[in-house]
């Protein structure tokens, strides 16, 4: 790239970036051959024209009900361009857009100026891809669950409520989904109470913050094709036959269920089934985490299969009252996205790894560290300038320019500059982390190190698809390796949990779950 | 309905122009071309057209970045910084090798930003609309717009400005996913 002295320049906006004006440049420049012959593209169009008759249905019949949601939302005077019925359909822009970014109650980002957006969206996007994947480790049928499997064939909607029960505590929520690839979960985290919800023909995400009317748009395609559902209601389907062991009666809730045992890999529970419905009344999933003190157990219960569902309640819209402040990119999440997180952490706590690194909590975490957590009894003035500092160091800003936008009632460039890049940051990682968690292998090993130590293992993972492992050493480096380091033992690591693919863990047989609603404030 | 020669004697240039400095490819350009007046063709048989030029820049640009995002996405994601094919734009006499690997570069770096954004960066820098003409075409606030193209520009300067030291550890087959 020779960015130093670009010829382009656009009269209306003088002062692009010369990296963007040499690229612009670069395109300008190049030398046009002449077009097609007319009469001969001419002919080709008349035919086109005449062999296909026209139509203006540029809907979806299949997801009329939720595309009829978008088309009724469109802005007043939308023109013939959006009638295109042949260009890839696009996300439709909802009234309450981004333009109201300008409009952010005053106290937003006022000092702590990424962490209330990011916090949140990160927590959620990871743990929506947490629940994506965490079924798709089991895979194909046995004749055992032939009947269950069948059954579910025919489902078109779900709504159930969920715990997830893991090192950092216990989080409940609510689910819904519907076909062809509509999800929402509704949960409490760590961060505070999200909504997520994701269209999966659309690619595209969307979390909710009430607390904060902030809503947080995404686009989430290019998920590992292993861990990518064409339909949500396949991931239930997927608990099948081949892995699911019939273990008897036993009871739930006062009566008689089917007790299906699940083993494959190191992914264990059991699906407990109505034999009247042939149906699930509860799905218990217990996968080992990375740090090996005890496994991640997601619950799913209270189901309610082919319940009307209302499809408004998946609309990727911005409510009335929302924010939208900022457009997230989680497209392709890798491995270099957790290199990157850790490098946005060590770089706000000049040099120290993250005690905790996973996808439940880095939300909550980086939260913790943008208050502060690590700057002991600073000042809250001495704070915000060590703080301001490092996030102009990672995101190669002048700190003064940092300080000011920071500063700015309008928050649109706090948003754009700061809070956009480091909340990518942080959810692309927080999705990845969710993929390797509950797909893959994983494991943080980095309590403790600091930036530079270039012997030290901090991470490693490996998704299914991989050969190697890939393991992230104390200067960031990455190397691959046939087989997973060892982990230095944690000094006060308890004995491993009872839980082994050869040995699956004694389940009770009456959860200890709430009986009542999910406690979950309303939207 | 406009008569499709008529249509391509008055507008031909500025479509041909459009999809051939995107894609630099003459097969790939010409498919775009003729898609793209295919396209606004259908659009005028229901309804008129209020502006062709602009329908068809945005028909255009939309087609064009389809295709690129095709072009760039077809092999696994190769190297940091390196683009996945070989640019088919053909040989000029007087561009410097960095010109071209520039291209190569932008090309790619235009592949990877969110549909939205490319399109409204590059109807407001190459094709000089202003943001309320973006706003009107791409059925979005004028705010909204110039949002997306100032995203765009910064996403493409992230893409396209040389490496951190930070990022040139980075394990290149990590954005594979580790192979």
């Amino acid at each position: 790239m020779t960015p130093n002295h670009p010829r382009f320049s656009n009269p209306q906006d003088p002062q692009l970036d010369p990296v963007v004006a040499g690229a612009l440049d670069a395109f300008q420049a190049q030398a046009i051959p002449g077009r097609p012959d007319d009469p001969q593209v001419a002919a080709a169009l008349h035919q086109q024209l005449a062999d296909a008759a026209p139509t203006n249905n540029h809907h979806n019949n299949h997801h009329n009900n939720h595309h009829n949601n978008h088309a009724s939302r469109k802005r007043v005077g939308a023109t013939h361009a959006e009638h295109d019925p042949t260009p890839k359909p696009e996300t439709m822009e909802p009234e309450t857009g981004a333009e109201d970014a300008r409009e952010l109650p005053s106290p937003f980002l006022a000092k702590r100026f990424v962490m209330r957006v990011v916090t949140p969206l990160a927590a959620a996007a990871a743990v929506a891809v947490a629940f994506l994947v965490f079924f798709n480790p089991v895979v194909p049928a046995t004749p055992a669950f032939a009947q269950v499997a069948q059954r579910l064939q025919q489902v078109q909607t779900v709504t159930w409520k969920m715990s997830v029960e893991a090192d950092q505590g216990v989080f409940e929520g609510a689910g819904e989904a519907a076909n062809p690839g509509f999800l929402r979960q509704d949960i409490n985290l760590p961060g505070g109470h999200v909504i997520n919800i994701i269209d999966f023909t659309q690619d595209r995400m969307i979390t909710l913050v009430p607390a904060q009317n902030l809503a947080l748009e995404a686009s989430l395609g290019g998920l590992p094709e292993s861990q990518r559902p064409q339909n949500f209601l396949d991931e239930f389907k997927n608990i099948d036959e081949q892995h699911a062991t019939f273990a008897g009666e036993e009871a739930y809730q006062g009566r008689a269920v089917l007790r299906y045992d699940i083993l494959r890999g190191d992914t264990t529970g059991r699906v407990l089934v109505d034999p009247d419905t042939q149906l699930p009344v509860l799905i218990e999933m217990s996968t080992p985490t990375a740090e090996p003190t005890s496994p991640t157990t997601v619950t799913m219960y209270d189901f309610a299969w082919d319940a009307p569902l209302d499809m408004a309640r998946f609309d990727l819209g911005v409510p009335e009252g929302y924010t939208s402040p900022i457009e997230m990119n989680f497209d392709n999440p890798t491995g270099q996205d957790i290199v990157e997180a850790l490098l946005l952490w060590t770089t706000m706590t000049d040099g120290e790894f993250p005690d905790e690194f996973n996808t439940w909590t880095l939300g909550s975490e980086f939260e913790a560290l943008m208050k502060g957590g690590k700057l002991g009894d600073a000042t809250p003035e001495e704070r915000d300038r060590i703080l301001q500092q490092r996030v102009a160091d990672y995101l190669n800003l002048d700190v003064e320019l940092v300080r000011e936008i920071n500063e700015d009632e309008d928050k649109t460039r706090a948003m754009e500059m700061l809070a956009e890049p480091i909340g990518n940051t942080l959810g692309r990682a927080g999705t990845f982390l969710g993929i390797v968690q509950n797909a893959g292998e994983f494991a943080y090993t980095g309590a403790g190190a600091k930036l530079g130590e270039e012997d030290r293992v901090i991470c490693w993972f490996k998704l299914p698809e991989d050969e190697q492992y890939t393991v992230v050493f104390g200067d960031l480096r990455t190397e691959l390796a046939p087989e997973p380091p060892e982990a230095p033992v944690p000094p006060t690591a308890p004995e491993p949990p009872a839980v082994t693919p050869e040995a699956p863990r004694d389940m009770p047989s009456e959860p200890t779950l709430p009986t009542g609603p999910a406690a979950l404030p309303a939207e | 309905m406009l008569d499709p020669q008529t249509l391509l004697q008055n507008h031909g240039d500025a479509v041909w122009r459009t999809v051939f400095r995107l894609l630099g490819d003459h097969d790939d350009a010409h498919d775009c071309y003729q898609d793209t007046f295919l396209a606004a063709l259908r659009i005028a048989q229901s309804e008129e057209v209020r502006s062709w030029p602009a329908l068809l820049k945005r028909i255009a640009t939309r087609r064009a970045m389809d295709r690129l995002r095709e072009r760039y996405a077809k092999p696994a994601p190769a190297a940091l910084g390196e683009a996945p094919l070989p640019d088919p734009a053909p040989a000029h006499p007087g561009r410097r090798l960095e010109s071209h690997e520039q291209l190569h570069q932008a090309r790619a770096a235009m592949a990877e930003l969110p549909e939205r954004q490319a399109e409204a960066f590059w109807l407001r820098h190459m094709e000089q609309m202003s943001p309320d003409q973006i706003a009107e075409h791409m059925n979005v606030s004028a705010a909204n717009a110039r949002q997306l193209v100032h995203r765009a520009a910064q996403a493409l300067r992230d893409r396209l400005a040389p490496a951190s030291p930070a990022s040139t550890r980075f394990n290149p087959a990590l954005t594979g996913g580790a192979q």
